[in-house]
């Protein structure tokens, strides 16, 4: 388990700044959520932190140990990819254990790992299979258990669910975590849907155009959240659409009321 | 309008036309094939004074051991087996790594060397023929089965990358940083993880250049002149002499000639057939 500190990081493109002085330090066995609107630069961040995007200015550190320089395979943190990312030559064993073979672990141990892991994922009878013949949701749990099986120092989600429709999101919402209580891993979770930022963050990250607007637990951002970081989360019109429910809510009632006691005269719709 | 919607009718005209469609295809490609072989095993006292037939009255296969034994035909074979899979080998080792490049890497330079690629390919090869000549003398390599490979090889690698990084840009680049973070490094990852996934692109790309050094002939004409380095489609020259085309012999030189390409499509042939990357990302 790990503790991550970022300091002062930018990232810049040729003459495109995209981060912008990015300070922010996450506990051991913290889930932190980043969220804010496309193109906002949560998504960079997290490619810096796994080492897929170099850090322009700054410093990122896990356990204090500066890893700027370090090559992803060095960094021991897992990533799952909003497009899953399933070796397709592949089948699931294989693609569970493929870091663990890399690795050169033993026979014994990767496969009670991979048993485990598909134990835990419901991922028993497809071992054999090869993704394609997987739907989304197991596809789903196959890159989650890519990502657990190697029990890393921290683990990055980019978007993972995006790809699900929304019975399966709020399943795997929760499976997430109690999976995270379970093994207690430092994680960070992009995505720019504020329920999932809301449900699952312990604390949120409020991003916008490459800057940290606000950091706070979701009760903390929900009740005051900055000015810039209600835009940059759409937080505050969560708040204004409970609002527009209730007002709509009551006239509908008064429409109703109005027509049975007959005063549907008093309206005049154009 | 759905195809389930259709009435039999409907379906049967359907039908009708879309292998109508396709035997014409196949009749217009496979004819010459089909009138290379039987003018091959035509003996030639009858192949002008039968008239146009669709077989002969009388088949023979002299015309083939003779062209296998009183000619330098195997020979040729061999100097176009050399000169087309290695030409193929080369050009595609160099044009998966280009297209690798190309497909997933920035650097200064990129697009003016991908702008010069496409210029190489816009001038007639006739054109060029005299300075690749002036070039190679020199060098000692006119007259020579490598001078040849070196040549196909710088026509072929442009087309050829380009077609390669269309296939890593098929490939979506979540696997390989996948892989990286798995614990490859980055050439790593590209051996085990992306290679195999390109190996329909590589074996398109194999084919095209083989065929395209197999049946080359402008080059190999000009360049080439002694017997020990004479490809086959020079090689087929020879049977024609200044007052008669021996066409009994030079079909089944050609006909020959057909079984190594047909030999190499049938091996990569698995490979070509596309859709190993389904799965790979959502969808």
């Amino acid at each position: 388990m790990a503790s991550i500190q970022i300091t002062e990081s930018t990232k810049s493109y040729g003459n495109t700044a995209v981060l912008h002085g990015i300070d922010l330090n996450i506990q051991n066995g913290e889930f932190i959520v980043l969220v804010g609107p496309s193109g906002c630069g949560k998504s960079t961040l997290l490619r810096m932190i796994a080492g897929l995007e170099e850090v322009t200015s700054g410093s990122i550190s896990i356990n204090e140990r500066i890893i700027n320089d370090l090559p992803p395979r060095d960094r021991d943190i897992a990533m799952v990819f909003q497009s899953y990312a399933l070796y397709p030559h592949m089948s699931v064993e294989e693609n569970i254990s493929y870091a663990m073979t890399l690795r050169k672990s033993p026979k014994e141990k990767i496969a009670s790992a991979v048993n485990g892991v598909s134990s835990i994922l419901g991922l028993n009878g497809l071992l054999e299979r090869r993704p394609k013949a997987l739907s989304g949701g197991q596809r789903q749990r196959v890159a989650m258990g890519r990502a657990i099986v190697r029990d890393p120092q921290a683990f990055l989600f980019d978007e993972p669910l995006s790809n699900l429709d929304a019975r399966l999101r709020e399943q795997m919402r929760s499976e997430i975590r109690k999976l995270h209580r379970k093994l207690n891993a430092t994680s960070i979770y992009v995505t720019h849907d504020q329920i999932e930022a809301m449900t699952m963050a312990d604390r949120i990250v409020a991003m916008h155009d490459g800057y940290i607007q606000q950091v706070g637990t979701p009760l903390e951002i929900y009740d005051k959240p900055a000015l810039k970081s209600s835009h940059s989360t759409g937080l505050i019109s969560l708040k204004a659409r409970r609002f527009t429910c209730l007002t709509l809510k009551k006239s509908c009632i008064c429409l109703m009321l109005g027509q049975k006691c007959g005063w549907s005269l008093l309206y005049k719709f154009p | 309008m759905a195809y389930y919607a259709k009435s039999k009718g409907q379906r049967v005209v359907d039908w009708s036309v879309h292998y109508g469609l396709l035997a014409c295809y196949l009749f217009f490609a496979l004819f010459p094939l089909f009138w290379l072989f039987k003018v091959a095993v035509t003996p030639t006292k009858l192949l002008y004074s039968e008239g146009i037939r669709m077989w002969p009255s009388e088949m023979t296969w002299t015309n083939f051991t003779q062209v296998m034994t009183d000619t330098d035909f195997p020979q040729f074979f061999i100097n176009s087996a050399i000169v087309s899979g290695s030409t193929a080998f080369i050009s595609t080792l160099i044009a998966a790594a280009a297209g690798y490049s190309f497909s997933r890497f920035h650097y200064r330079g990129k697009a003016v060397i991908i702008v010069l690629m496409l210029v190489t390919q816009m001038f007639p090869l006739v054109m060029l023929i005299a300075p690749i000549f002036r070039i190679l003398t020199p060098l000692g390599l006119t007259d020579s089965l490598l001078g040849l490979v070196v040549v196909y090889t710088a026509f072929n690698v442009p087309f050829a990358t380009f077609l390669m990084q269309s296939f890593f840009d098929g490939i979506p680049k979540d696997l390989e940083e996948a892989a990286m973070i798995d614990g490859n490094t980055r050439f790593g990852a590209l051996v085990k993880i992306i290679f195999p996934l390109t190996l329909p692109g590589i074996a398109a790309t194999l084919g095209f250049v083989f065929t395209a050094a197999w049946s080359e002939l402008l080059f190999a004409l000009m360049l080439v002149s002694s017997p020990d380095a004479v490809t086959f489609p020079v090689g087929l020259l020879t049977f024609v002499s200044k007052f008669s085309v021996d066409f009994g012999q030079m079909m089944a030189a050609g006909f020959l000639a057909l079984i190594p390409a047909a030999i190499f499509f049938f091996l990569i042939q698995r490979y070509l057939v596309q859709g190993l990357t389904a799965g790979a990302v959502k969808g």
